[in-house]
């Protein structure tokens, strides 16, 4: 070890070259944390440091334009470099090439990238979000068997609603196995075990044991399921890839339970409030029909029904009492014509004087046909009083003129009459039928002439037979 | 009725309740639908009281084939957390 070097003696820029020359431009992987930041244009210095030691570290510019992070204070940065003297200041360092952040930071940096890339294609959008079945038939859960996760699970979504069935896929939620497991499970209960909805749980945990939902195969599952999917992973202030695409996200796996199922004492307060309305529907119903009863009822006919019998019997009456002045009225008109009549023709035969007694039974039949016609009326009383009488007066009307008619007929008939124009009627003396044959009487007979004004009392002379076989004559 | 689901219940109960509240219906067809709607009332009540949960654990693979067996929670430990 003494030999020739000591003999020799080195400047002191060939001992800083000589160590540079012995590391031989090694290069290394190191780890540590930045501290010492100082930044220059075409070059950054800085150290790398851990619990132990420190290492000065020089980067040049083409290799911090490389860096797919900035450079910070505290940072945990992978750098890899090469090992050398700086000869100048005989400062041992390390040249970096090329570093990457490590640990947390790391996580925490490509957990952004992903963020943002998956982000940009919609996966997290609110508007693809399904919403949730507010009673799910079947539950399914994935999680592992062996946490406290399937625990809270289970005990919350049976505790509060004990109408679903619950169905858990085992998986491992860490590791490198973690993801392909998540995945499978999502894929198998969308195709072979359809649920209403999906809970992915898992408690909480460090950002490394959170990283399978935080990776893109994780979160596209979660996005194409066509099953609603609740996540309820770690705690609160954890937020992974997989809680942004999930339709519904709960920050614990007891919140995805509660947000998956209703609570039965909710649901039985809501059918209570559906029993109120139930009745409250049908009582309003009720209620208006009750009124439109009420106000149909208030009209008079339903209040007061005797008001239509009254009514009725008002106008029965009335058409009554006109229709039997009417009749009074007329037959007193007839009356007076039949008796004019009969006493003009109580001294002639008896043909003329029955005439007066056809009349009578005509007045009476007359008269009965308007009772059992007014009869009748009362049976309808659909009509009125007016109709009444119009029909009576109509009837009367037609009645009297028939009457008028065979009075005057009855006149031209009269012997009277024919007696005014100078014709007279003969009859045997003390005989009332007119002697219309010559040949019925004999020569000295007495014959009573009536004259349309006074009698002869004669005595006949004469008797001429005058017809056409026999050719009797006789004179007076 | 019991061929329905709970949430087949909650929707013809829902849909019994505005037709009842809205619809201006015949009074026979009302009353019907009043019992339909108790009906259902009393029987998710019953459901809501008298069921208690299923949880099952799903086995198997798509490929060999899947069973559901009873899942005991005791069987899940507290490792986590």
């Amino acid at each position: 070890m003494n030999g020739m070097e000591e003999e020799r003696t080195f400047t002191v820029g060939e001992v800083n070259r000589l160590a540079d020359n012995l590391l031989q431009g090694l290069v290394v992987w190191v780890e540590g944390e930045v501290a010492n930041l100082r930044s220059y244009p075409n070059y950054t210095f800085f150290s790398l440091s851990d619990e132990d030691a420190s290492l000065s570290c020089i980067a040049f510019r083409e290799s911090v334009q490389g860096m797919e992070f900035e450079l910070s204070e505290g940072l945990s940065v992978l750098a890899r470099g090469r090992l050398g003297v700086y000869v100048r200041r005989g400062q041992f360092r390390l040249n970096v090439l090329e570093a990457q952040e490590s640990g947390e930071g790391k996580l925490r940096r490509e957990f952004m990238l992903l963020m943002r890339k998956l982000s940009k294609e919609g996966l997290f959008d609110e508007a693809v979000k399904k919403a949730l079945p507010v009673y799910p038939e079947i539950v399914g859960l994935i999680t592992s068997l062996e946490g406290a996760a399937v625990r809270d699970v289970v005990t919350n979504l049976t505790r509060r609603f004990a109408c679903s069935r619950l169905v858990v896929r085992g998986v491992r939620v860490q590791g490198e196995d973690a993801v392909g497991d998540i995945v499978a499970a999502i894929g198998l209960f969308n195709r072979a075990f359809p649920v209403d909805v999906l809970i992915l749980a898992r408690g909480g945990g460090s950002l490394e044991d959170l990283q399978p939902f935080n990776s893109e195969e994780v979160v596209r599952a979660i996005r194409f399921s066509s099953i609603p999917v609740a996540t309820g992973v770690g705690h609160e202030p954890d937020m992974t890839l997989s809680d942004l695409a999930a339709d519904f996200r709960a920050s614990t796996p007891t919140g995805a339970a509660e947000a998956v199922v209703p609570c039965s004492p909710e649901v039985l307060t809501l059918l209570r409030e559906r029993e109120v309305s139930l009745a409250s529907g049908l009582r309003r119903r009720l209620h208006r029909m009750e009124r439109d009863l009420g106000s149909l009822g208030g009209r008079r006919p339903f209040s007061d029904p005797a008001y239509i019998v009254n009514q009725a019997a008002q106008s029965l009456a009335e058409g009554e009492a006109r229709l039997s002045s009417a009749i009074r009225l007329s037959l007193q008109g007839m009356k007076q014509g039949v008796e004019a009549a009969s006493l003009s023709l109580a001294r002639y035969p008896r043909e003329y004087r029955e005439l007066p007694h056809r009349i009578e039974m005509a007045a009476r039949k007359l008269r009965s046909t308007a009772i059992s016609w007014l009869r009748w009326r009362e049976r309808e009383p659909g009509l009125r009083g007016r109709d009444v009488r119009a029909a009576a007066l109509s009837v009367f009307t037609r009645e009297d003129g028939r009457l008028r008619m065979a009075s005057s007929r009855l006149d031209a008939l009269s012997p009277l009459a024919v007696l005014a124009r100078g014709y007279a009627i003969a009859t045997r003396a003390g005989d009332t039928r007119p002697l219309t044959d010559s040949a019925a009487v004999e020569k000295g007979e007495a014959v009573d002439v009536r004259l349309h004004r006074g009698e002869l009392h004669c005595e006949i002379r004469e008797v001429v037979i005058r017809d056409g076989e026999e050719g009797r004559e006789g004179r007076g | 009725m019991g061929e329905m689901t709970f949430k087949e219940m909650m929707q013809r109960l829902d849909e019994i309740t505005s037709t009842l509240e809205k619809e201006d219906l015949e009074l026979e067809e009302g009353l019907h639908l009043f019992e339909e709607g108790v009906g259902l009332i009393r029987e998710a009540r019953k459901r809501l009281n008298t069921a208690s949960s299923k949880v099952e654990k799903l086995i198997g693979s798509m490929e060999e084939g899947l069973e559901t067996v009873e899942f005991e929670l005791e069987a899940a430990g507290e490792t986590e957390e």
